[in-house]
């Protein structure tokens, strides 16, 4: 038996000065983002409908942040040229599972 | 009898409905929040008829269950955590009103901050000197045996004192377990209806005290204290009859002894960490070492006796707490086996262990350990400390925080939030703080606001988490702060949800607006307390199905209507309200910039899109929120300095139908419920359109 033990170093309060995301949230997603650069416009309606600020546009095409995106589909149903489609998240081929 | 698989909260439900409550007054907080869903269910589908309360917050919840309790009636309530400290005043006057037919459940959560949510025995606690009696369950059938063993417990003349039943968050709340479901004529038979000693009833005047002369308050309360002693053999007596009439005893009642013969060391815990003992006990039984273990049922009152009678016979308690008391010479439970055992001629040794608090896990091997030290005192005479934590604590505590990094100060927030998909509130919240600009700090609440992310975790400009009913007064003291220290420009932004606001938190709102603080408020309003899990709040709309408001069998939805909050911040007189959308962004940051320009209390109130909670898929947040705004159902408009102005005004409002009919939340509307609904957004948009007619001149 192992005696248990909590270590840590903390300021008083846990007062912090770096926001820290703390969870990956992209590994939520069952539907991905896919832009299509030919049909995006770049106007922005889907950065400011994202309710995590997990799609930008960058240098006139949206770009997801697929690290966060929970894949909730807001920005391809708002999107007015139709540019982004989800689409079924493929698992990761997982050693010996048969799912 | 059935033998039913289900949950603590759902077990402790079902002996709430047996016990044939008659008044229930009830506020979510995790994690009993789903014991007074259950209930709803049972009053909404006529398989329980009570008076059901959905109150404004715990202090209101605690009044309303003594006032309801006054009349005589057989009264529920429930809470844990903060909602255990916002009812305090309540709590502590119960036992002295003598209210012996008031039952509270005490779904334990930690207290106090940060905050946390899983078991810890800190709230219920606090209440440990008043009078209540206080029973700890320690698994789903005790839970509900409990529950109406209350009520026989409290209401017997002799003890007269409120019960509160215990029952560990998680652990029991949410976890499976089978139960025997007592038969309702067996439980009749021993639970008979109420007498009370005092009520309140015009036909018979009469009154309490509530306000006593120093001698008259001593002796009141030397009443509790005599009949909290007697209680002792009423628990007793309860217990055994209980058996008589279902099969089941809890020890002699106040404990419940494991193993104890020939034990040189006790273990005492109390809740459901005490399976976890009593397997370590096994363990240590089987390698020939003598452990037992005590488990405390009654906290209050103290089973002295008890203790006094196995301490003759045992070398050494270790007594685990599941909470601490900073800077005390002991842990709670072990003040009272300590003060139990003092004045013995030969006493066994004490350890005091604070452990399994703030919901971190003990489990059998630990007790084992905790067991084993116990034994290597009683060889060594002695324990080297009279109280330790477990596990073993190695917190070193530094003093300089570092600036906030450059790259991070580039962007005001950032993803990684607990919201669920196609949140709303991640989206205001994430719209207000970028147009509001650097020079803020933020106020969150508590609520999907406050624990899904972003005051410490995912903001880029400094923020704190007021508590729920102290939000607007907690962004005031900040302001306040900052103006002492000149730093007079920061922007003071408070985000709280509809709930906290407008319920819970409404007197300190209210009282921000009537002083004029010069802070912005905004709400995102989801409608209900989604962040418990879609409970009413005084913003859901008329009809709308929420957990506390189930569609059942007799009452299908909420009954009342909508609270009209901007319409109740604009009536303070104060400089600047706004409705706003989540799907009108430009709009939405056209406020904020007018809010912030304005010196004084400004307030946005701003639809928030919530999928899981209105129930549609994710992807329609944005699709929904627009259907709001264009069946007039959420109308659009600010108020200036008193004048009236619609922002947003569609050529002709869509029927309600179209918006209503896209949610989950209202898919059991009838015709004639939406030509109703239909009927009321007409007039009340009409209201509108009069009252910008009406002070348009004064633009």
């Amino acid at each position: 038996m192992r005696e248990k033990e909590i270590e840590m170093e903390l300021v008083p309060g846990g007062w912090v000065s770096t926001p820290r995301a703390a969870q990956k949230t992209g590994t939520w997603r069952t539907l991905r983002p896919v832009v299509d650069v030919e049909g995006c416009i770049g106007c922005g309606i889907c950065e400011s409908f994202c309710p995590e600020a997990t799609i930008k546009v960058v240098d006139g095409k949206a770009e997801v942040d697929y690290d966060y995106c929970k894949g909730c589909g807001v920005c391809a149903n708002e999107c007015t040229s139709r540019a982004i489609t989800m689409e079924l998240e493929v698992e990761e081929e997982s050693e010996g599972g048969d799912s | 009898m059935a033998r039913k698989a289900m949950t603590g909260n759902k077990a402790f439900a079902h002996g709430v409905r047996l016990s044939r409550v008659q008044v229930i007054a009830s506020y979510p907080i995790t994690p009993q929040t789903t014991l007074v869903e259950y209930l709803a269910d049972f009053v909404n589908d006529g398989d329980l008829d009570a008076e059901y309360i959905r109150s404004e917050g715990e202090h209101g919840m605690m009044a309303q269950a003594i006032g309801a309790a006054q009349t005589g009636a057989r009264t529920f309530t429930s809470t844990c955590s903060a909602g255990f400290a916002y009812g305090f005043q309540g709590i502590v006057s119960v036992p002295g009103l003598r209210l012996g037919n008031l039952m509270l459940a005490n779904i334990n959560r930690p207290l106090g901050a940060p905050g946390g949510l899983q078991a810890d025995h800190s709230d219920g606690l606090t209440a440990r000197d008043w009078g209540w009696v206080y029973l700890y369950g320690e698994h789903h059938q005790e839970i509900l045996d409990t529950a109406i063993q209350s009520y026989r417990i409290g209401e017997d003349h002799r003890v007269l004192l409120p019960t509160m039943v215990g029952g560990e968050g998680y652990y029991i709340s949410y976890t499976t377990d089978l139960v025997d479901l007592p038969e309702q004529e067996l439980v009749d038979e021993f639970l008979p209806p109420y007498e009370p000693v005092g009520v309140l009833d015009a036909d018979n005047p009469m009154s309490p005290t509530v306000f006593g002369t120093p001698e008259q308050m001593m002796g009141m309360k030397y009443s509790i204290h005599q009949a909290s002693l007697r209680a002792k053999e009423i628990i007793k007596d309860v217990n055994v009859e209980f058996g008589e009439t279902f099969g089941r005893t809890y020890g002699n009642g106040l404990i419940e002894e494991y193993r104890v013969e020939g034990a040189d060391v006790v273990l005492v815990t109390m809740g459901s960490f005490t399976g976890n003992a009593r397997k370590a006990v096994d363990d240590l039984r089987k390698d020939g070492k003598k452990v037992g273990l005590v488990k405390v049922r009654s906290f209050r009152p103290f089973p002295t006796e008890d203790f006094q009678r196995i301490a003759e016979d045992t070398s050494a308690f270790v007594v685990v707490s599941r909470h601490d008391s900073a800077g005390g010479a002991g842990a709670p439970v072990g003040y009272d086996v300590k003060s139990a055992l003092y004045n013995m001629d030969e006493r066994p040794i004490i350890q005091d262990v604070v452990s399994g608090i703030c919901g971190v896990e003990i489990g059998s091997d630990d007790f084992a350990i905790l067991a084993e030290r116990g034994l290597k005192a009683v060889e060594r005479g002695g324990f080297e400390e009279d109280l330790v934590w477990y596990p073993n604590m190695r917190i070193m505590e530094r003093f300089e925080i570092p600036p906030m990094p450059e790259e991070v100060k580039r962007s005001f927030v950032y993803p990684g939030t607990g919201a669920c998909q196609g949140c709303g509130m991640t989206l205001v919240w994430k719209t207000v703080m970028e147009t509001a600009g650097r020079d803020s700090v933020y106020v969150s609440t508590s609520g999907c606001g406050g624990w899904s992310g972003p005051h410490t975790m995912c903001i880029g400009t400094g923020g704190s988490g007021g508590n729920l009913p102290g939000g607007a007064a907690t962004a005031v003291g900040i302001k306040r702060g900052l103006v002492k220290l000149g730093k007079t420009s920061t922007n003071v932004i408070l985000g709280s949800g509809d709930g906290s606001f407008g319920d819970m938190g409404f007197m300190a709102a209210s009282g921000a607006a009537e002083r004029n603080e010069d802070i912005l408020m905004f709400v995102y309003d989801n409608q209900a307390y989604m962040n418990t899990g879609m409970q009413r709040s005084g913003a859901t709309p008329r009809l709308a199905w929420t957990t506390t408001t189930p569609v059942g069998k007799v009452v299908r939805g909420k009954q009342a209507p909508t609270k009209p909050l901007p319409l109740i911040m604009a009536a303070h007189g104060i400089p600047y309200v706004a409705t706003a959308s989540a799907a009108y962004i430009p709009d939405l940051k056209r406020k904020i910039r007018k809010a912030l320009s304005i010196k004084g209390c400004k307030y946005i109130h701003i639809y928030s899109p919530c999928p899981t909670g209105h129930r549609y898929p994710p992807e329609k947040a944005i699709e929904v929120s627009r259907l709001a705004v264009q069946t007039g159902m959420w109308p659009m408009y600010e108020v200036e300095n008193g004048a009236y102005r619609i922002t947003v005004r569609p050529k002709e409002l869509k029927p309600v139908s179209e918006y209503l009919g896209a949610q989950g939340r209202f898919r059991h509307l009838t015709e004639d419920d939406l030509e109703g609904l239909q009927e009321t957004t007409q007039e009340e948009y009409h209201h509108l359109e009069l009252l910008e007619k009406l002070t348009k001149e004064k633009l």
